[in-house]
């Protein structure tokens, strides 16, 4: 991926298996890439050079993009960039709207998946009178209501409280017990401990990809990793279950 | 000296949507000091920087800076020249085209014409981006980018109190590293920094003072040590490491 901008790449020479039912946590400083191989997922940003295929799809493909998309839920940081609607149901259904679900498809949906988030009763609240925490819930939810084989998020913690984050990254932790995909950018190796993989991406490359027990260690010499004795700790006690 | 005397702020006040934000806080922020901030969204840390630099002004009792009320129409330029605040969204406080002229606006707002290029660059320097950041887009740099710059245009006057909002919030151990070594030197400086934060390890391994917010209420301020001693205080204000109780 270039960068007009920087004359340079963003991304470069990047190759990647994730399979379906994984977590994979990518880390790695700011302007590393992170964002960008994200956004290459979800086809928002098409690869320069080489291909990204989603189940068989390739990204580049203009007429496979709908059907991508379909399959994946991306979560921002910020939810307030992601929240487009004056009620939280309304938010929720806005994407089964422009699919053209019926009736009652969306409103079974809008009840489970509004359960699943912990938000039921909430179906008439203003979404900017949310917490933070029950804001990043809602763009959850508006983001699962399709059902997607992969959950794409975007540092989905790092403007919550501590109990927000807990809330969120165990609601993320259920939903991948359903055989779905999970690809979590996070700056937080406590939160990484708990993946699949890691995939630690340096200056637009891949550095390590493995397991977090394979992984962590490798990556404390990095300055623009911060990990804590508590990770190093939880992986021991991981291993040895 | 910042001065909060029984300081209370309400939300859409005499409205059905009235909402209390802080409640009769009474609170001392001076200069060379560095104080942590922390407590459940909502909790009215924002608030509580909004108020000390005056962007709010309390709806009961006082705030005070360098012993001007802030509700002082008169004093309103001098407020705002001693204190600068750094908010959570750092996209929410950009509007110019490149990151040179980001940083060099709010040294122009205040009438500083004095070797604005020199200022500028030495900023974005102590924060951490190099000179070829300048002509960048600001709104086309990565989020940790962004707060960065963010910091650079806020501390660029050399206000005497600043507020962070978050400052750590998405950015990796470097930019992190960075963040502190600017506050220390902020402190060594002489001025008050206010840090508000949800980052237990930023506050367990950086600051020495810290002041919990809950429902509106200052229920904390003195030595972090002894909070985090107070297990009972801890779990009341939902403050813990959220990764280590997955279940």
């Amino acid at each position: 991926m270039d960068d007009a901008n920087r004359q340079g790449n963003i991304l470069s020479n990047i190759s990647l298996e994730i399979k379906q039912g994984e977590f994979v946590a990518l880390v790695g400083g700011n302007g590393s890439g992170k964002s960008t191989l994200l956004k290459m997922i979800n086809s928002i940003l098409k690869p320069d050079s080489g291909e990204i295929t989603v189940f068989g799809m390739n990204t580049k493909d203009e007429a496979m993009v709908l059907e991508i998309r379909k399959k994946i839920g991306f979560v921002f940081q910020n939810p307030e960039n992601q929240i487009i609607a004056s009620t939280v149901e309304e938010d929720v259904v806005f994407g089964m709207e422009n699919l053209g679900f019926s009736r009652e498809i969306m409103k079974t949906r809008l009840k489970e998946t509004l359960t699943f988030v912990g938000l039921q009763g909430y179906e008439k609240k203003n979404p900017m009178n949310l917490s933070g925490g029950q804001k990043q819930r809602l763009t959850i939810a508006s983001a699962l209501v399709l059902d997607p084989e992969i959950l794409l998020l975007d540092e989905p913690l790092s403007m919550l409280d501590p109990e927000g984050q807990r809330d969120i990254f165990q609601l993320i932790l259920k939903y991948r017990r359903n055989n779905k995909t999970v690809i979590m950018i996070t700056h937080d190796m406590e939160a990484a401990a708990y993946s699949d993989k890691i995939c630690f991406i340096r200056r637009g490359r891949i550095e390590k990809y493995g397991s977090p027990q394979m992984v962590i260690p490798s990556l404390r010499k990095y300055d623009e990793i911060e990990c804590s004795d508590w990770v190093m700790e939880h992986l021991k006690n991981k291993g040895s279950h | 000296m910042i001065k909060f005397e029984n300081s209370s702020y309400y939300y859409s006040r005499k409205t059905p949507f009235e909402t209390k934000a802080l409640s009769a806080v009474s609170l001392e922020i001076r200069k060379g000091e560095v104080l942590a901030v922390m407590g459940r969204t909502g909790s009215g840390k924002s608030t509580l920087s909004q108020l000390a630099t005056g962007l709010l002004l309390p709806t009961e009792g006082s705030v005070e800076v360098d012993a001007m009320n802030t509700g002082n129409k008169k004093a309103r330029f001098d407020i705002t020249r001693k204190t600068g605040i750094v908010f959570q969204y750092p996209e929410a406080q950009f509007f110019s085209p490149t990151v040179y002229e980001e940083i060099a606006f709010a040294l122009k707002n205040f009438g500083i014409t004095d070797d604005i290029q020199r200022r500028v660059r030495e900023v974005l320097t102590d924060v951490g981006l190099d000179v070829t950041y300048l002509e960048r887009n600001p709104f086309k740099l990565s989020g940790g980018e962004q707060r960065l710059v963010a910091i650079a245009s806020t501390i660029v006057w050399n206000p005497d109190y600043i507020f962070f909002d978050e400052p750590t919030a998405g950015l990796d151990a470097k930019g992190k590293k960075r963040v502190k070594q600017v506050i220390t030197t902020l402190a060594g400086d002489n001025r008050g920094v206010v840090v508000v934060t949800h980052d237990m390890t930023l506050v367990r391994d950086f600051f020495e003072k810290l002041a919990v917010m809950s429902d509106g209420e200052l229920v904390f301020y003195g030595d972090k040590k002894e909070f985090f001693r107070d297990e009972k205080l801890m779990k009341e204000t939902g403050i813990f490491d959220p990764f280590r109780y997955i279940s």
